[in-house]
C-alpha cells in the first residue's frame, strides 16, 4: 500500500475507514515511519481536544444558576430569536414580502416576454455565476447556484471575499450553494477543469485511486456553506468551475471521464458550459488563474 | 405528554430522572424550578463545554452557558417543541457564542485571558512535572487552533471529541448529512495539523 495522505490518516484515527482499509493502512504504517508519525500527529490532536474527565463537571454551575433564578436575575435575560421562536407576526410579514416579490417578478417576466426572450435563456452563460437554470432540459424550476469565496488573510484573520474574475494559483476557495428547485437535489460535486484537461476536485476531496462520490446536501433554499476552504496548486490560465447537483450520488471518477471526453471534443473551455449528465442541475463559471500571490 | 403529566406526582421531591426533556420543560413552564434544575443538571456540562471550547476561554464560556439557561428560564412559557431539546440548547448556545465573538470587548478579553493562561504555567514551573507542563501547553496550542476553524467545522469537532458524540448524534443535532459531518471532522483535523506544522 502507498503512504497515507493527511485525509486518510485523519479518517483512520477518527474511525471512518472500513475495517479492510483500516487494516491495510495499519499494516503499512507498521513498517513506514513517516505514516506512523502522521497517524501519531492526528491521535495527539484528538487526545488534546478531548475534555478531561471532570473538566466541565462543575457542581457549582447548576447551583449558581438556580440561585440567580431565585434572586429574580433570569428576568433580565431574553433569548435571541432562533428559527424555532419566530412569531406568527414574522410569518405574516414574510408572506406579505413574498406576495410583493412574486408580483414584481411576474411584472418583469411579462416585460421580458414582450422582447421575445426565451424563458430558458433569462440566465445567460455570461451570468452563469448567478442563478442558472441549467438542469433537466433547462426547466426553470431547477434553479441551483454556487457562490465562490476566496480567502485573504488580513491582520492574522482569515477573511472571505466573493470571487471576481480571477484567482491566484494558491488561492484557498470556499463555496456556498443554493438550491431553489421545486424539488431540491440531494447531492453535489464541485470541481474545476483547466485548459490542459486537469480536473481539480473540491467536493468530494479526491485522492488518486479513491472512489469518492458526490457529497450530500441539506436540500434547503438557504445559502449553505460547504465545510471548508480548499487550495489546489492551479496552473495560470483559464479555468472552469462546475457545480453538479444530482438526485443520486455521482462517482467522481466517472464524472472526471466525462469532463475529459467533452473537453477533448470541444478543445475550448469557454464552450464547455454543460456536462452531459442527465437529471442534474448544473452551475458553471469560467475564471482566469494568475501567478501565485506575492507574499 | 398530557397523559404522562397527569400521572406525575406534583410533589417537588418526586424523582425526575425518567422524565423527558420536553416534559421537564413543560413542568418548568408551570414554574416548577425542580424540573428546570434537572434540565440544568442534565445538560449543564454539554452547554458549558460547547461554549468554553467554542470561545477558547473558560470564563467567557461559563458566562455564556449561564446566560443560556437564565434566558431559557425567562422564556420558559414560550418554549415550543421543535426538534430535540438538546439541539435547541445547542442552537441558542452557538448563537450566543457568535454574538460574543463579534464583540470587540470579548475579543480583547479572550486575548488577555489567553495571556493569563500562559502566565501561571511559567510561574509554577518548579511545582509541576515537565511532562504535565508540556501536555498543558500542547493542549492550549491545539485548542487555540480549534478556535480558528470555520464555525461549522469547529462545532462538529467539539461535538465529536469534547462531547464524544457519534456521527449519527451530530448529524441529528446539526441537521447535517452524515457525509458532511465526516468531512468536517477530517478536514478540521487536517487543518489543525497544518496550522500546527506551519506555525511551529
Amino acid at each position: 500500500m502507498r503512504c497515507l495522505t493527511d485525509n486518510e490518516a485523519a479518517d483512520l484515527v477518527s474511525g471512518f475507514l472500513d475495517m479492510e482499509t483500516a487494516a491495510a493502512a495499519n499494516a503499512h504504517a507498521a513498517c513506514c515511519p513517516a505514516c506512523t508519525k502522521r497517524i501519531g500527529r492526528f491521535s495527539d490532536i484528538i487526545d488534546h481536544l478531548r475534555a478531561d474527565a471532570t473538566e466541565f463537571d462543575d457542581k457549582s454551575f447548576g447551583a449558581e444558576i438556580m440561585t440567580l433564578i431565585d434572586l429574580g436575575r433570569a428576568e433580565e435575560h431574553r433569548l435571541p430569536q432562533t428559527k424555532w421562536s419566530i412569531s406568527w407576526k414574522t410569518g405574516v410579514v414574510a408572506a406579505a414580502a413574498a406576495v410583493v416579490l412574486i408580483s414584481i417578478t411576474a411584472l418583469q417576466l411579462s416585460g421580458d416576454r414582450k422582447d421575445n426572450v426565451p424563458a430558458a435563456n433569462w440566465h445567460s452563460p455570461e451570468n452563469a455565476h448567478r442563478f442558472a437554470s441549467r438542469g433537466a432540459a433547462d426547466a426553470t424550476d431547477q434553479w441551483v447556484s454556487l457562490t465562490m469565496f476566496a480567502r485573504r488573510d488580513q491582520n492574522d484573520r482569515a477573511m472571505f471575499y466573493p470571487v471576481d474574475e480571477t484567482i491566484f494559483t494558491d488561492t484557498a476557495v470556499a463555496f456556498a450553494y443554493e438550491d431553489h428547485s421545486a424539488s431540491p437535489f440531494s447531492y453535489l460535486m464541485v470541481f474545476a477543469v483547466d485548459s490542459n484537461g486537469t480536473v481539480f476536485w473540491y467536493y468530494p476531496a479526491r485522492d488518486p485511486g479513491g472512489a469518492q462520490m458526490s457529497i450530500a446536501t441539506a436540500g434547503g433554499r438557504e445559502k449553505t456553506p460547504l465545510p471548508d476552504e480548499v487550495t489546489h496548486e492551479l496552473t495560470p490560465g483559464p479555468i472552469r468551475f462546475f457545480g453538479i447537483f444530482s438526485r443520486v450520488p455521482l462517482q467522481a471518477e466517472h464524472v472526471e471521464g466525462i469532463v475529459k471526453r467533452q473537453l477533448a471534443a470541444t478543445r475550448d473551455l469557454s464552450t464547455l458550459t454543460r456536462m452531459d449528465i442527465e437529471e442534474t442541475g448544473q452551475w458553471t463559471r469560467q475564471l482566469a488563474v494568475r501567478e501565485k500571490a506575492s507574499e | 405528554m398530557t397523559v404522562f403529566l397527569k400521572a406525575l406526582p406534583d410533589h417537588p421531591e418526586s424523582s425526575m430522572d425518567n422524565i423527558s426533556d420536553d416534559d421537564l420543560m413543560h413542568l418548568s413552564s408551570l414554574d416548577r424550578k425542580d424540573a428546570f434544575e434537572m434540565l440544568v443538571a442534565r445538560h449543564g456540562s454539554f452547554v458549558f463545554g460547547l461554549a468554553v471550547r467554542f470561545m477558547g476561554d473558560r470564563q467567557t464560556g461559563r458566562d455564556i452557558a449561564q446566560d443560556v439557561f437564565l434566558s431559557l428560564w425567562a422564556q420558559r412559557k414560550h418554549y415550543q417543541r421543535n426538534g430535540t431539546f438538546k439541539s435547541y440548547l445547542a442552537a441558542v448556545c452557538l448563537n450566543r457564542c457568535r454574538n460574543a465573538s463579534r464583540s470587540k470587548k470579548n475579543q480583547e478579553r479572550r486575548i488577555k485571558h489567553m495571556e493569563l493562561e500562559t502566565g501561571p504555567i511559567e510561574a509554577d514551573v518548579a511545582d509541576l512535572p515537565l511532562d504535565t507542563l508540556l501536555k498543558s501547553e500542547r493542549a492550549r496550542e491545539i485548542r487555540e487552533r480549534l478556535c480558528r476553524l470555520p464555525e461549522a467545522t469547529k462545532t462538529v469537532l467539539i461535538y465529536r471529541f469534547v462531547h464524544d458524540m457519534s456521527l449519527l448524534e451530530i448529524a441529528s443535532l446539526t441537521g447535517m448529512p452524515m457525509g458532511t459531518v465526516k468531512s468536517h471532522v477530517s478536514r478540521g483535523l487536517v487543518r489543525i495539523a497544518r496550522m500546527l506544522k506551519k506555525e511551529g
